[in-house]
């Protein structure tokens, strides 16, 4: 399933490149290609267990302690 | 063209329809959970305390459209903070978009799997489709979005009325008493997550130029919040009423175990599809305003060739972000209020303040220069 994956995103930037290099809408191109990259090493994360670090790994080490604030300010 | 505030406008009652989908999907699904397990039979107060947090939000998005008309929050960052920081800000809105429409996935997942309506099917083949139907509809624009969440949510809402109002005879609702008995502090604390879910009506800011008038937004909006209050309560109520407390603290889904006290045959069905359509709505809309979030900060004209990407990368984002549904429902509640009170409250709130320092400090020159 995870090599579904990673075939829909290869063949979608295989779609879109020749299209949106045609119509040089070349900051879109750059944006496809880096969201698409992303999602590339993630879904190799997922296949190999790289255990790349992730947002919700950085979104959790700065918000769970205002989390926990919060929570002690009202108990 | 789609994306960009054109021709067609959305009017107060598809503001309130859009906004109660985008919220209570996720709300009445785990808000009962969270608030019970802290303040215990008082939980269902949590959800009511919460109607001045989504007021404030609510207005704080309209006054701040209001300042900026025409532009989405997106666009007005860079004119509010200057060009560095309102960059800076657009991105990291774009950033906490992903981070809560990835959750959003796994939620919907988690509620497919946790009700036993699929089992054998991998995790992704159900992200995989689901993507596709939300990028359809990202894709087309916002008059589709609207449109379509607006002719669902009927049937949602109506069908969701109806299980709630069929859960009352088998309600015992002397297991709400006595009220209060948990105390101020520990009814505030249950409130933290309910206040999370209701910061998302923030997401009005980024749907306000694509309104008919700021009186439809602001009316959408306070129907929107009340609705999903009731909502909310009613349903807590009804599963403390019916699981007790101890129950209700440890089930993730009650409104499901809820529906076998309920005779009608193939409630539980009919309740899982509603979700899934409410869920592909919510969905629609965070994909909706990413691909354009990040199409404005990045000074593109269309969206639409980034809807199918974000699409991809929300279905990776859901699977790598969590574990299994165990970590999924540690880490929201251990996470999200403080996401929330930056991101939905106080972020919004200063940017408010700033707009508004601006317009009457521009007035002042202006009479200056006139005199």
């Amino acid at each position: 399933m995870n090599l579904l994956i990673l075939a829909i995103i290869i063949g979608t930037l295989a779609i879109n490149l020749p299209y949106l290099i045609r119509t040089r809408r070349y900051s879109e191109l750059i944006l496809i290609i880096f969201f698409q990259s992303t999602s590339l090493v993630y879904v190799f994360d997922l296949i190999f267990k790289l255990n790349i670090p992730t947002l919700k790994q950085g979104i959790e080490a700065v918000f769970m302690p205002v989390t926990q604030l919060m929570n002690s300010f009202f108990s | 063209m789609p994306g960009q505030p054109g021709n067609y406008k959305i009017s107060g009652y598809m503001v309130a329809a859009l906004l109660i989908i985008l919220d209570a999907t996720t709300g009445i699904l785990f808000v009962p959970l969270s608030v019970v397990t802290v303040a215990g039979h008082d939980g269902w107060i949590a959800p009511l305390l919460t109607i001045p947090g989504g007021l404030y939000v609510v207005l704080v998005s309209v006054w701040l459209g209001s300042f900026y008309p025409g532009k989405t929050f997106i666009e007005y960052l860079p004119i509010i903070l200057g060009k560095i920081i309102g960059k800076i800000v657009a991105w990291a809105y774009v950033l906490f978009l992903f981070y809560v429409f990835s959750t959003v996935v796994r939620e919907c997942l988690a509620l497919l799997y946790g009700t036993g309506i699929f089992r054998q099917t991998p995790h992704q083949a159900l992200a995989l489709l689901l993507i596709i139907a939300t990028t359809y509809a990202t894709a087309s624009g916002v008059e589709v979005i609207s449109r379509s969440i607006w002719y669902f949510s009927a049937f949602i809402i109506v069908a969701l009325t109806l299980f709630l109002l069929g859960t009352i005879p088998f309600t015992n609702f002397d297991s709400i008493f006595p009220i209060g008995e948990a105390g101020l502090n520990t009814i505030m604390q249950s409130t933290l997550t309910p206040h999370a879910y209701r910061g998302e009506l923030i997401l009005l800011a980024f749907l306000f130029p694509y309104i008919k008038t700021r009186k439809e937004a602001i009316w959408g909006g306070i129907t929107a919040n009340l609705a999903i209050a009731g909502f909310i309560t009613f349903n807590t109520i009804a599963a403390i009423g019916i699981l007790g407390v101890k129950v209700a603290s440890h089930a993730y889904y009650s409104t499901f175990y809820m529906a076998d006290y309920i005779p009608a045959a193939g409630l539980k069905i009919v309740l899982v599809t509603i979700w899934i359509v409410a869920f592909w709505g919510k969905i629609t809309l965070g994909q909706f305003f990413i691909s354009n979030g990040v199409a404005q900060a990045a000074g593109l004209k269309d969206h639409r060739p980034l809807a199918w990407t974000i699409g991809i990368l929300l279905l990776v984002f859901s699977q790598v972000f969590y574990q299994d549904t165990t970590d999924l429902f540690h880490s929201v509640p251990h996470t999200f209020p403080g996401v929330a009170l930056f991101f939905e409250y106080l972020i919004p709130g200063a940017l408010l303040l700033i707009a508004w320092f601006k317009a009457k400090s521009g007035k002042k020159n202006s009479s200056v220069t006139t005199n």
